[in-house]
């Protein structure tokens, strides 16, 4: 029995159609910018006094990582609003930010491994920041596991918001990690804590993974309408020939 | 100084194969739901 609002047969819009080309273009304009923004932030930035060059590796953890954050924010959000009004495209736009979000997260254990070779002598700790970063990728990639699992459109939407709003729950601890407990890791990177000299190039890499995080998060909603309308559709004929 | 910049290379290169592995995930992805949608229409079509 089908609680959820499902999705309005709107087939243009979920594959594409008039709108598709513009996402295309914001795609490839963010991609440039972030290009920009790498060139900027490598050429521009000094040395650090006590990390030298290793310092522009900042330029790509910490945007990642927020974006990562802004990715499950998205998530708690989308899926808040699943639980109160039903709707399928909540549940679709929290899948496609959770998924973009688990790419991020993974691109930011990979980073900071990089980083924290040359700077700390190992590529892995267990640093409650790293450790909370860990567990942040684990649940998510287990959220994306459900609903690859679960075939009852309801049941996925349903599971999949309880489980996203948890994880997200997680957010919160990773991002404080560095305050709470005596962590190697150093505090969070901030324009506020970071030298003036390297803040436009983090805020010009910040914006930039925004745009490609907005950028991945239209274009694989748009499949996932595709892929719910297509299920709606496939749903629908296995119904009438039964009926026949 | 060459260590650190081989450090800051593999950084910008693991970073540039994640989001151009996942722009072709994307476009995988978007394809396989477009043609499915597309079946799906036309079968219904047909039994309309």
């Amino acid at each position: 029995m089908s609680h959820a609002v499902p999705l309005e047969s709107d087939s243009a819009a979920a594959t594409g159609g008039p709108g598709g080309r513009g996402l295309e273009w914001f795609g490839v304009a963010a991609i440039l910018m972030l290009v920009g923004a790498q060139a900027l932030g490598l050429l521009t930035s000094p040395a650090d006094r006590d990390m030298g060059h290793l310092q522009k590796i900042m330029y790509v953890h910490v945007p990642a990582a927020w974006n990562a954050f802004i990715a499950f924010f998205v998530v708690a959000v989308s899926s808040l609003l699943y639980l109160w009004k039903g709707q399928e495209r909540h549940d679709l736009l929290a899948a496609s930010a959770a998924e973009v979000g688990t790419v991020f997260t993974a691109l930011t254990l990979a980073l900071g491994s990089i980083w924290g070779r040359p700077t700390w002598g190992v590529w892995w700790t267990w640093d409650p920041r790293l450790t909370s970063t860990a567990v942040l990728l684990l649940i998510f990639v287990g959220y994306l596991s459900l609903r690859a699992f679960i075939e009852d459109a309801d049941r996925r939407a349903q599971w999949s918001a309880a489980v996203g709003l948890l994880g997200a729950l997680n957010v919160p601890i990773v991002y404080m990690s560095v305050r709470w407990w005596r962590t190697l890791h150093q505090i969070q990177s901030t324009p506020s804590t970071v030298d003036p000299e390297y803040v436009v190039g983090l805020r010009a890499n910040a914006i930039a993974v925004l745009l490609v995080l907005v950028y991945f998060t239209m274009k694989r909603y748009r499949a996932a309408r595709a892929e719910r309308l297509a299920e709606q559709l496939e749903e629908q004929a296995a119904l009438e020939g039964r009926g026949a | 100084m060459e260590e650190q910049y081989g450090f800051v290379v593999a950084a910008y290169v693991v970073m540039w194969v994640g989001v151009i592995g996942y722009l072709v995930r994307l476009r995988r992805v978007s394809r396989a739901a477009r043609r499915r949608l597309d079946e799906a229409s036309r079968g219904a079509g047909r039994k309309a």
